[in-house]
């Protein structure tokens, strides 16, 4: 990958992998170092990565560093303080986005990861398996089991309301 | 771990849906691995007690009934199903409209990414291309030494120790007091036989004093020596651009390189500061150049040029000054 290639992985990428991040750390401090890190570590790395593989190898390494922040975090024992902690703000949403996305934050979270990266990047069960080091029947029951979790937290849901 | 001879202790809590979730993903993967072990445990007499979710990864048809529906509605929705289990899904559905709603909330988990949050620090990403400049070998060694003649001046050398030269690296003044070197100071011919190449200080090192400074000289080959040299105004004009010189620019005619003028991207600066951050103990983050505080900027200042590196190249040298890197090769 060239210098060119580089930068235009940064100007197609760089907002993907923040969200990427940006959504399971919900701290924006943070999710902002993430894509620094990877970023430069693609860059250190470019002689060996074509530019065709440099998305997947940006999102591994995000990942990668995410499961890191999770593991620190409950080492720390701060985990059950992150929903006070987080800076980050969600815009405010209309209709059910609010709920799907609430129901979203509650799924474990390599299940929201795997969900993530089938739903807004398109990855099929092989690709999310490289990313996040699983088989492809691993990947395929999170997201199921996501979706059913996510299904009966909206039926739930819906049940009470009416 | 499990493995040949003893996942039948793992079978029976797996059909039972009773290992945790660790266990369970150990287990499909181990099925994953083994796919023979399924048929010869006759799995297909205990099916309708897995724990539902396994269902779809265990066989490549979910049963389509009312205890499944949920299972087969998200096979139907990750595009699992064959053209004929859909056409079995709609006549289901069909005759059993009550489940449409398990098909709403089903269709509902599909997500979409929030395109209003954007990244925006992209400028600070971005890197300046590699400048290729081809000149003769011989030139190009030359210029080698002009730098580090560039840099003895900068640093006051007068024969001094060492540790004295070093000492000159760290004042502790602000860089718009640092003495100037005007362009016309680069003197045109190669006149010594060692050249100062390169300057470089531990990064492991938390705080560099002057005598951790590492430098390394070079004789310049004999044929080198007295030789005219190229006119590297450019060169000295484009280190003024990266903030490593403090140049006076003397001749108003020189032309200022676009790509420099106009970039937005990381400066040695930036840098220079980003990497002290980490340093201290801060999360590591390129910051706008007039944002960093004057005390960090004297200490960025002093600290830049113990990252100018001159080393020699195939055919030619590499400098590289912080991330940037220009590289010289011979033209042939």
């Amino acid at each position: 990958m060239n210098v060119t290639e580089y930068n235009l992985c940064v100007e197609q990428l760089s907002d993907r992998v923040y969200r990427f991040a940006l959504k399971s750390l919900k701290d924006k401090d943070h999710s902002h170092d993430i894509v620094q890190d990877s970023f430069e570590k693609l860059w250190l790395k470019k002689e060996g990565i074509e530019y065709s593989k440099a998305k997947s190898y940006l999102f591994t390494t995000a990942y990668n560093k995410m499961v890191d922040f999770w593991r620190r975090e409950k080492f720390r024992g701060e985990a059950e303080n992150l929903e006070e902690t987080f800076s980050y703000e969600p815009q405010q949403y209309s209709g059910l986005k609010p709920i799907i996305n609430k129901a979203l934050d509650k799924l474990p979270e390599v299940q929201r990861t795997v969900l993530m990266l089938r739903d807004y990047e398109g990855y099929d069960y092989a690709e999310i398996g490289n990313i996040c080091d699983l088989t492809d029947s691993q990947v395929k029951v999170y997201i199921y089991r996501a979706r059913l979790a996510m299904k009966n937290y909206l039926g739930s849901l819906q049940a009470v309301l009416g | 771990m499990i493995n040949e001879s003893n996942y039948h202790i793992f079978l029976d809590d797996f059909v039972a849906g009773l290992l945790d979730e660790a266990l369970e993903m150990e287990f499909v993967a181990f099925l994953d691995q083994h796919p023979g072990i399924l048929e010869e445990e006759t799995l297909e007499e205990s099916n309708e007690h897995l724990a539902p979710a396994f269902q779809a990864s265990l066989k490549k048809e979910i049963p389509l009934n009312a205890s499944h529906i949920d299972e087969y509605l998200v096979a139907s929705m990750e595009g699992d199903l064959s053209s004929k289990q859909e056409s079995d899904l709609k006549g289901f559905l069909e005759k059993n409209p009550q489940f449409f709603r398990n098909k709403e909330l089903i269709a509902l988990t599909k997500i979409e990414a929030d395109l209003s949050i954007s990244y925006d620090g992209k400028s600070a990403l971005k890197k300046r291309p590699v400048f290729y400049l081809y000149t003769r070998w011989a030139a190009s060694a030359a210029a080698v030494f002009i730098l580090g003649m560039m840099l003895f001046r900068f640093l006051g050398n007068n024969g001094l120790p060492t540790e004295e030269i070093a000492g000159n690296f760290f004042p502790d003044i602000s860089p718009i007091e640092l003495p100037a070197v005007t362009i016309s100071a680069i003197p045109k011919h190669v006149t010594q036989e060692d050249a100062f190449v390169a300057a470089t200080v531990n990064s492991r090192i938390p705080n560099p004093k002057p005598s951790d400074i590492q430098r390394k000289h070079e004789t310049i080959p004999q044929q080198v020596q007295n030789q005219e040299l190229p006119d590297y105004t450019m060169e000295a004009h484009q280190l003024a651009k990266l903030e490593l010189l403090p140049v006076a620019i003397s001749a108003p005619s020189i032309p200022l390189d676009d790509q420099a003028s106009n970039n937005t991207e990381l400066t040695v600066f930036q840098w220079a500061y980003k990497k002290l951050r980490g340093k201290m103990g801060v999360p590591e983050r390129v910051v706008p150049e007039k944002e960093i505080p004057q005390d960090m900027a004297n200490i960025v200042l002093a600290k830049v040029a113990p990252i100018f590196q001159v080393q020699p190249n195939d055919g030619g040298s590499l400098i590289r000054i912080g991330g940037i890197e220009i590289s010289r090769r011979s033209a042939h």
